[in-house]
């Protein structure tokens, strides 16, 4: 039973090419899902604060569904049930493009957006009414005064609530293991069980998620320098 | 005042530092243990005997309507208990610790079960990590499907989305199936947690097939709203035996294991088992294969 500590199984075929396609597979589902996640939270964070009362109420009971439920149980949901309700072409169209990463990632962009919407109306509520107002008086329409005044600055107040999220859609990304997707975390456990090389295995998946993590962090840093408007940005330059 | 503040202080640092330091002693000698001790005095010395069970992995082992633990292998398993206490001339704890195929082998490795008694295929592999009692099954890996599939053979797989286990040896020999050709287009291979997961997706129709440990599939047919929906084949893909993993450097524990196996075969209680689970009327029907005869035969070893 005393197993000597063995490196190599994390590079030596075949379990290095396995290696190899989970941490891919574990940034592609992380990245996808981010994509979309990004989009539609900023949209349904922006339509928070739109004219359109029935807007508003959409965008609130998007983030209050998705929100509230926890990531797991949705992607349950989302995996086991909701081919249910499609009709078959349709479904069988799903299971050949491969349903198991394809659930995680609509559940995983569902529950980020969520999240990133809330950080754009805090956003919203920290940038303003007043500036708001301003764009609007100068006779813009209220989509172009969110494109070219809000939106830069709401953006550029929640990078590092972004990033955070960022990083978290990567820590979750692991739950998809639950509904068989190799990646990252579900290949520790496959190689522990194939070598019984517990420690390696789970110290790789380790080393995967933090490297992503301050990579995001050091991603994200550059973000923020390099968006910063000197002057325009915080709460007390504004009246 | 403030001095008192101070000692509180202290006070919680030192006993911080204390259960840190217990916890580390605890860690080394979980790490130490295995090895060191024979599974027997580490029984003997907790009072308790920790069984790896399985909780939803009919007829094998799953928890009952009153809540009991019980299957085929817990019950043998619980023979073992008795048997060691007999032993032991003391009153043993059974301890029920649920494992999935997944965390089994860990978990006996860690020192967090004593023993497991599910479903566990004897393989090389682990018989190179853990040690096994006496085999006190044989069975094979065969595939459920809705009665109305198209899928009647291992070929009609082909091209199919087919459920596995994680951490069973289904995903091996399916990969080996599509890498040698056998299976062309090959299949998508696709591992849940545990059966009852399988199960659920089978059903929602996420996968065509799922396969695994043939009894087992039968519990999932014999378990399901309509059994009648359910059809179980054997593909002819491999034979296997069952046992119970055990850690090694344990030979007093693996002999009382083991004679407990072999008189359980021997004394007739092996078919009442068998019946009670395994029979027309039985948790999961499962018709008696030739190999399996032989093998209740060989394991009842004469007793001088």
């Amino acid at each position: 039973m005393p197993q000597q500590i063995d490196w190599s199984v994390l590079w030596r075929p075949p379990f290095g090419e396995m290696v190899v396609g989970a941490v891919l597979t574990t940034l592609e589902l992380s990245l996808v899902s981010w994509a979309f996640a990004l989009i539609l939270g900023v949209a349904i964070g922006m339509a928070r604060a739109a004219p359109l009362r029935a807007a508003r109420l959409l965008a609130t009971a998007y983030v209050e569904l998705f929100r509230n439920i926890p990531l797991l149980v949705q992607l349950f949901f989302v995996y086991y049930v909701l081919p249910r309700l499609l009709p078959e072409p349709l479904r069988q169209g799903l299971f050949r493009l491969g349903w198991e990463p394809a659930s995680a990632v609509l559940t995983l962009a569902l529950y980020t957006s969520a999240k990133i919407a809330e950080h754009v109306r805090s956003g919203l509520n920290a940038v303003g009414r007043p500036v708001q107002l301003g764009a609007l008086s100068t006779g813009l329409t209220w989509l172009q005064a969110q494109r070219h005044v809000v939106a830069p600055l709401v953006l550029r107040t929640i990078v590092p609530s972004l990033a955070s999220e960022f990083v978290t859609v990567f820590k979750s990304s692991s739950l998809a293991m639950t509904v068989g997707v190799v990646e990252t975390s579900y290949l520790t456990q496959q190689l522990g069980l194939q070598t019984f090389h517990w420690i390696e295995a789970n110290t790789m998946g380790i080393a995967v998620y933090l490297v992503c993590a301050w990579s995001v962090a050091l991603l994200m840093s550059l973000v923020e320098r390099w968006s910063r408007v000197p002057g325009v940005l915080g709460r007390r330059t504004l009246p | 005042m403030s001095e008192a503040k101070g000692i509180g202080r202290r006070g919680l640092l030192g006993s911080l530092g204390a259960a840190a330091a217990l916890g580390l002693s605890r860690q080394a000698a979980a790490e130490t243990a295995p090895c060191a001790e024979d599974t027997l005095d580490r029984i003997k010395r907790s009072g308790v005997f920790n069984l790896g069970a399985r909780q939803s992995t009919p007829p094998y082992g799953y928890v009952d309507a009153q809540n009991n633990w019980t299957g085929f292998a817990t019950e043998i398993a619980q023979a073992i208990h008795a048997a060691v206490e007999r032993e032991l001339k003391a009153k043993i704890k059974l301890n029920y610790v649920p494992v999935t195929s997944q965390t089994r082998i860990p978990l006996l490795q860690n020192g967090t079960i004593d023993m497991e008694a599910g479903a566990t295929v004897v393989t090389r592999s682990r018989a190179r990590i853990v040690d096994f009692t006496v085999p006190h099954f044989l069975t094979s890996t065969e595939i459920i499907v809705r009665a109305t599939s198209p899928v009647k053979s291992l070929a009609d797989l082909a091209g199919k989305r087919v459920g596995v286990p994680q951490g069973g040896l289904e995903e091996a020999l399916y990969r080996g199936l599509n890498q040698s050709g056998r299976l062309n287009p090959a299949v998508a291979i696709i591992g849940f947690p545990d059966h009852p997961q399988g199960f659920t997706a089978l059903g929602t129709g996420t996968i065509d097939a799922y396969s695994s440990d043939g009894p087992i599939l039968f519990g999932m047919k014999a378990k399901a709203a309509n059994p009648a929906d359910w059809r179980v084949f054997d593909p002819g893909a491999n034979v296997f035996l069952q046992a119970f993993p055990i850690r090694p450097e344990s030979s007093r524990f693996k002999s009382i294991a083991d004679v407990t196996v072999v008189e359980i075969f021997a004394d007739g209680r092996w078919n009442a088992l068998y019946e009670k689970y395994f029979g027309p009327h039985g948790v999961a029907p499962f018709e008696k294969t030739p190999a399996l005869a032989a093998l209740a035969l060989m394991n009842a070893w004469p007793a001088d």
